[in-house]
């Protein structure tokens, strides 16, 4: 399509939604990120190095991003089959369940990570059993894996949910009856077709789990080193009036968020209808 | 097709289905259908026609009675097992898969004697020519027309060589000059390729058009089960005589062997029928129209359809749809005209 300005497009509106699309994307995200963007360099380069080399930032950074990863990924089942309960089984009780996958959106997230701490600490009600069998939740990596997990799920099922609703059974019977075993099934028709929804799910999950501060920092008990997120090193050197190092921290998990949504968007392209001719 | 298939024949005897509580889906259906027979299962919606063909095909079960095919019973063969050729009324394509896969499909998820991959890709080509897309082997579904997809559901399904082809309103969603076409050329496929095949259909031309025998599904039931012809000829009750073809409906009474219409808007008829108040279907063809100049009846539309006429008579019991009577001046729009029957199926009211 050429970006021909026309009157005569069959399509009109090109011209004005195209120019407020621009504008207030420039205003609400592009402004306040150039922001973020330069206000590091005041440092110079070696600076910016400097704080990024530092042993305490790379850990952060580590723990955040390697744990959001593997929070999205283990938000796929679960939304998945929260999704598949939702569409395909009537039961009573199924609209509230429906209703019970937004709370982690609803919820303030300090609420949250004080129901988290309080039930996974080692004298609660989960943490005590876990602690018998040897595992700690609370003020550890696992705990922010924990509380990342709580708030992506709702994000893993809401992208499923719909497409699974739209692929219908008919698909599914239409397997059976050319031969297609129940894991057959799912393996070439069923996960194939919602794919895309899944990447999707997966990188939303992923976003917020990264971003997450609330409901992160009261379980995970903050150990430098440990159990320390990026976000919260991000506060302690605002804290510190140290604005440069902060918006260091903050442009470099920017950039590396952008790289992973960058590359599910490429993935989500080839996992497409016609994505692979 | 270098494979010829060989239909297998089909026992249904007693059916029933009943999906909660209220009226049966199925209620006792009996059907016996040849090997290499092309039978139409018609009925108005909610008759059960599709719950029969979904019990065939493995898809839902039945609540009681059986069903055999090939001989065989196959009340606990799941769908996959059973080899059955199912086209679905919306396709079912898989989306996410180009035509060829699509096809494909069916030879690829065979575990055991599953063809090598140059053979596969053989029989799918063969059989994209055989439904006349060799083209579109590469396309998505969402790239093709609605025959096209019709044209790859139907190749699917064939793909694993099935001994009875299960159609579910195959052509419901196409405009009617891609129905017609489609279906004539659907059925000169079966007789090539001689597969038994099972048509459900709310459309009666597309019914008697290619079928061999239709079953005339209402409530549940089979009300009959006959060629188009005997269909048309011999209905077995009011129901049949009123869903086939176009009948002017009058309530009559038999005595000794003389049809007395209801406030005699037509003259006495000949029938062989018992003695009682009865329901008379006649046809347009058996309704002979004739100029009478003192009659109550008026030509209200005069339509040329094939060789002959089709008149609109009315007057005070109501309209009819009649012909000109061979042996008169054909009667023109607004003249008065006398209505005679020649023929009509009675039913017992």
């Amino acid at each position: 399509m050429s970006l021909s300005l026309s009157r005569r497009d069959p399509l009109p509106g090109f011209g004005l939604s195209l120019g407020v699309t621009l504008a207030w994307l420039s205003l609400i995200v592009l402004v306040p990120l150039s922001a973020l963007a330069l206000r590091p360099w005041e440092l110079g380069l070696s600076g910016i190095l400097g704080v990024l080399s530092d042993a305490r930032v790379l850990a952060a950074l580590r723990l955040s991003f390697g744990t959001a990863l593997v929070a999205a990924l283990a938000n796929l089942p679960l939304g998945l089959l929260v999704a598949w309960v939702l569409v395909r089984l009537r039961f009573p009780g199924r609209r509230v369940l429906d209703a019970m996958v937004d709370l982690p959106f609803a919820l303030p997230t300090a609420v949250a990570g004080l129901a988290l701490t309080a039930l996974f600490a080692p004298n609660g009600w989960l943490g005590a059993p876990l602690k018998a069998l040897g595992i700690t939740v609370a003020y550890t990596p696992l705990g922010v894996f924990v509380a990342m997990m709580f708030v992506g799920l709702p994000f893993a099922v809401r992208t499923v949910e719909p497409v699974l609703r739209d692929l219908g059974t008919e698909a599914e019977e239409a397997a059976a009856t050319l031969g297609a075993s129940r894991p057959q099934t799912l393996l070439r028709v069923v996960l194939p077709a919602l794919a895309p929804a899944l990447v999707t799910g997966f990188g939303l999950a992923f976003a917020r789990a990264v971003g997450e501060y609330g409901s992160v920092i009261f379980i995970a008990g903050n150990r430098p080193m440990v159990s320390e997120i990026a976000p919260l090193v991000i506060v302690q050197r605002l804290e510190a009036f140290d604005y440069a190092g902060a918006a260091a921290v903050g442009l470099t998990m920017l950039a590396i968020s952008f790289l992973v949504l960058l590359l599910l968007g490429l993935i989500q392209a080839r996992l497409r209808p016609g994505g692979r001719a | 097709m270098t494979h010829p298939v060989t239909g297998t024949g089909v026992e249904v005897s007693g059916v029933a289905r009943r999906f909660g509580p209220g009226a049966a889906a199925l209620d006792g259906v009996s059907l016996s259908v040849k090997p290499g027979e092309f039978v139409a299962l018609l009925g108005p919606s909610g008759s059960g026609k599709t719950t029969l063909l979904r019990i065939l095909g493995g898809l839902d079960h039945a609540d009681a009675g059986t069903v055999a095919i090939g001989g065989r019973d196959v009340a606990g063969v799941p769908a996959r097992e059973r080899g059955i050729g199912f086209v679905f009324q919306n396709y079912a394509l898989f989306r996410h898969m180009d035509v060829f896969s699509n096809v494909a499909f069916g030879l690829r998820v065979r575990k055991a004697g599953r063809p090598p991959a140059e053979e596969i890709a053989a029989r799918v080509r063969r059989l994209l020519a055989l439904v006349q897309i060799p083209e579109m082997e590469r396309r998505f579904p969402d790239q093709l027309s609605g025959g096209q997809r019709q044209r790859v559901a139907l190749a699917r399904a064939l793909a694993i060589e099935p001994s009875l082809l299960l159609l579910d309103e195959p052509f419901g969603a196409l405009d009617a000059q891609v129905r017609k076409e489609l279906r004539l050329w659907l059925r000169g496929l079966q007789e090539e390729v001689g597969i038994t095949t099972i048509l459900v259909t709310h459309d009666q031309d597309e019914a008697m058009e290619v079928a061999d025998r239709v079953a005339v599904m209402r409530a549940g039931r089979i009300a009959q089960f006959d060629t188009p012809e005997a269909l048309l000829d011999r209905p077995a009750d009011a129901f049949v005589a009123g869903f086939l073809g176009e009948a002017n409906r009058v309530t009559c009474t038999v005595r000794g062997g003389v049809a007395h219409f209801a406030g005699e808007v037509l003259p006495p008829l000949a029938v062989q029928a018992p003695d009682g108040a009865a329901l008379a279907f006649i046809r347009p063809h058996e309704l002979f129209a004739r100029e009478a100049p003192d009659s109550g009846y008026v030509v209200r539309a005069v339509r040329p359809a094939g060789p002959g006429t089709r008149l609109v008579v009315s007057g005070p019991a109501g309209s009819f749809d009649a012909v000109p009577a061979p042996d008169a001046p054909q009667p023109r729009r607004g003249e008065r005209c006398a209505l005679e029957a020649q023929g009509a199926r009675l039913f017992p009211a």
